[in-house]
């Protein structure tokens, strides 16, 4: 249980695509199962204490360097092949052999053997080896609170008590102890300096200076880098939330101008990210209610992203941590304005707030002339019908709606029937950007053109959005 | 066969009831927790069970147990009461994963055999599971552990017609 905790953040932090990593980390989990019970019979206590090192060289391995060697097998084989795909592929496989011959492939060996020399009372040993996964799931719940390094020294230790049950020799179990003992008491550093790495070469030498922090939660592995020019950057799961650069003019029109439409709306923001949407606005709003997931993304971001997101001189804001989707369904407040500030949707969690579904709930919580603000976060013109899709999926949800062209980019704001837009000159006009003269207003009649045919996005399709 | 049949079924009803969780309650760390937490204690209750019923009983029950717990969530979506009730039938479900390995442990030579087909049937059946909830969304719901359970009825009975006429019994 709690190898298969600290392996599936390891590994959705190496490879971009989230779902895949997840597919490829079950995938090995299980097989390695059925290998280990395959030669269950054909293992002995001599073969287990000599491969018991072995598999705690592999595990320390996976552990410190997936991140960085999955991309080094990928940069590589790109490069020889000149194919990504092929590169990302080797990564994959390379991985998935690692995983399955050094991780539950060992585990899986006991109970058959014990249950078949202990004259097959398969009912007692299973119990005790399921009442073990219990514990190691509640155990889980407190070791997430505390830094990620405790987590590791507590798997080493009960590997190593396994290995001393297992007949390895005093010798072993005192260098075993001895390395987990230095390994997780500089695991931080370690980590920092194989991600600066990791990220030195996807960002570029130039841009990215190095990783000064790094949180692993329930959710995500959290990481903050500093860039050359001194400025940060939020990575969340190996994915760059924010760079001040690019931030501009998201923030602008996801939040400062949708919220000028109103006036002094209250807010209901869903993910957090940097916040630099809450300080576009948090001088001119009633309210804002910031809800997101996982506290720990909210704690960082409002220490290292303080100068955008100003929430310690702001004090009309409240924290909820919750699921963006539970929240809108459960709270009885509705909105003058809601915000979509939710990473795009690579893996099934944030997809499903993609979906007609959600944008229904979302709906639902608007007041009569609340407005919801969402990005399309992909270019219109591109070879991704993504950015498509999601406007499909808005206009059969909301009543009235207009977008934004920016530079290739779309954003929307929609509303009830009761909602009136004024004509696209005044809304031209409320824009306070530096690029306003380059800005089409595309009203609902142009955005029901555009998206003529497209499908919609529900929870039935998740699957062509995340790998579009 | 049965017992990779097994396996890819209880792999379906898991992972339909991980994805009722995402799409219909709450997608936070702790309910997927308290998912699984429900599942061992199910499944606890299912090895420490005396073998009175048929395990097609307990199957079907498990199946009862998921379709029970969607229509509510269905119903009731993202309510924070149904969470628990959710659980309850998550440990219902979770008994006849237990329950198969006590029932079934005498059928084969080698416990290692049991446990290494029902595994990779589980195998099986997470890969589908992972690939079609992506792409059929709730149709995986509302059909995944019934096709699970459906092949392996249809794979029973055809093992039940294959046997000589004599050594037909109502056991799978």
């Amino acid at each position: 249980m709690l190898f298969n905790f600290i392996m599936v953040h390891h590994i959705t932090v190496s490879f971009k695509e989230i779902e895949l990593a997840v597919i490829l980390f079950t995938l090995s989990y299980f097989t390695g199962i059925s290998i280990g019970y395959f030669f269950s019979d054909k293992i002995d206590v001599k073969l287990i204490r000599i491969l018991t090192p072995v598999y705690f060289i592999i595990q320390l391995l996976l552990v410190a360097s997936v991140q960085t060697a999955s991309y080094f097998i990928f940069d590589y084989f790109r490069d020889l092949t000149g194919s990504a795909d092929f590169g990302t592929l080797t990564a994959f496989v390379v991985v998935f052999f690692f995983l399955l011959l050094g991780g539950t492939s060992m585990y899986s060996v006991f109970l058959p053997n014990i249950i078949e020399s202990e004259n097959k009372d398969l009912k007692h040993f299973y119990s005790v080896e399921i009442a073990g996964s219990i514990l190691g799931l509640a155990l889980l719940i407190p070791l997430t609170q505390f830094n990620h390094s405790y987590m590791l020294a507590f798997y080493f230790l009960l590997f190593i008590i396994i290995a001393y049950f297992t007949g390895s020799s005093y010798k072993s179990i005192i260098v075993f102890s001895v390395i987990t003992i230095f390994f997780t008491y500089n695991f931080d550093l370690l980590d920092k300096s194989t991600s600066t790495i990791f990220y030195k070469n996807r960002y570029g030498k130039d841009y990215v200076s190095e990783i000064v922090f790094i949180k692993y939660t329930p959710y995500h592995k959290i990481e903050i880098a500093e860039l050359r020019d001194g400025e940060f950057m939020l990575i969340l799961n190996g994915k760059r939330q924010f760079a001040e650069g690019s931030h501009y003019t998201y923030s602008y029109f996801v939040a400062e101008y949708s919220a000028r439409l109103i006036g002094n709306p209250t807010v209901c923001l869903m993910g957090c990210g940097s916040m630099s949407t809450v300080g576009r606005i948090g001088g001119f709003s009633k309210h804002i209610d910031i809800v997101d997931l996982d506290e720990a993304v909210f704690d960082v971001s409002k220490k290292y992203f303080a100068k955008y997101n100003k929430l310690n001189s702001l004090n009309n804001w409240s924290f909820v941590a919750d699921d963006a989707k539970h929240y809108i369904a459960n709270t009885n407040q509705k909105y003058d304005l809601i915000l979509h500030d939710i990473p795009p949707a690579r893996s099934r969690q944030t997809a499903l707030t993609y979906t007609r579904e959600f944008f229904q709930l979302v709906k639902s919580r608007l007041t009569a002339n609340g407005l919801f603000s969402i990005s399309s976060l992909t270019p219109l013109k591109s070879k991704s019908k993504y950015g498509l899709r999601m406007l499909a999926t808005l206009c059969s949800v909301f009543d009235n709606y207009f977008a934004l062209l920016v530079n290739n980019d779309v954003y929307f704001y929609g509303g009830l029937n009761s909602l009136k837009f004024p004509g696209a000159p005044n809304l031209t006009r409320l824009i306070d950007h530096p690029k306003k003269n380059e800005i089409v207003v595309l009203s609902k009649r142009e955005l029901d053109q555009l998206v003529e045919g497209v499908d919609v996005i529900t929870i039935n399709n998740l699957g062509n959005l995340i790998f579009e | 066969m049965l017992a990779f049949l097994i396996g890819n079924y209880f792999a379906l009803l898991q992972f339909a009831y991980y994805f009722l969780f995402e799409a219909f309650l709450t997608s936070r760390a702790i309910s997927y927790f308290i998912s699984i937490f429900f599942w061992l204690v199910g499944f606890l209750i299912g090895l420490n069970l005396k073998k009175r019923l048929s395990l097609k009983t307990v199957l079907l029950f498990s199946a009862a147990a998921f379709y029970i717990s969607l229509l509510i969530n269905v119903l009731v979506p993202f309510n924070k009461n149904v969470f628990f009730i959710t659980g309850i039938f998550i440990s219902a479900s979770g008994i006849a994963p237990g329950y198969f390995f006590i029932y079934s442990k005498e059928m084969f030579t080698k416990v290692k055999q049991l446990f290494f087909h029902e595994n990779n049937g589980f195998v099986f059946g997470t890969l589908i599971s992972l690939v079609l909830v992506l792409f059929a969304g709730r149709w995986v719901l509302y059909l995944g552990p019934l096709t699970g359970i459906m092949l392996f009825f249809l794979e029973s009975f055809y093992e039940y017609l294959n046997l000589p006429i004599n050594n037909r019994t109502d056991e799978v």
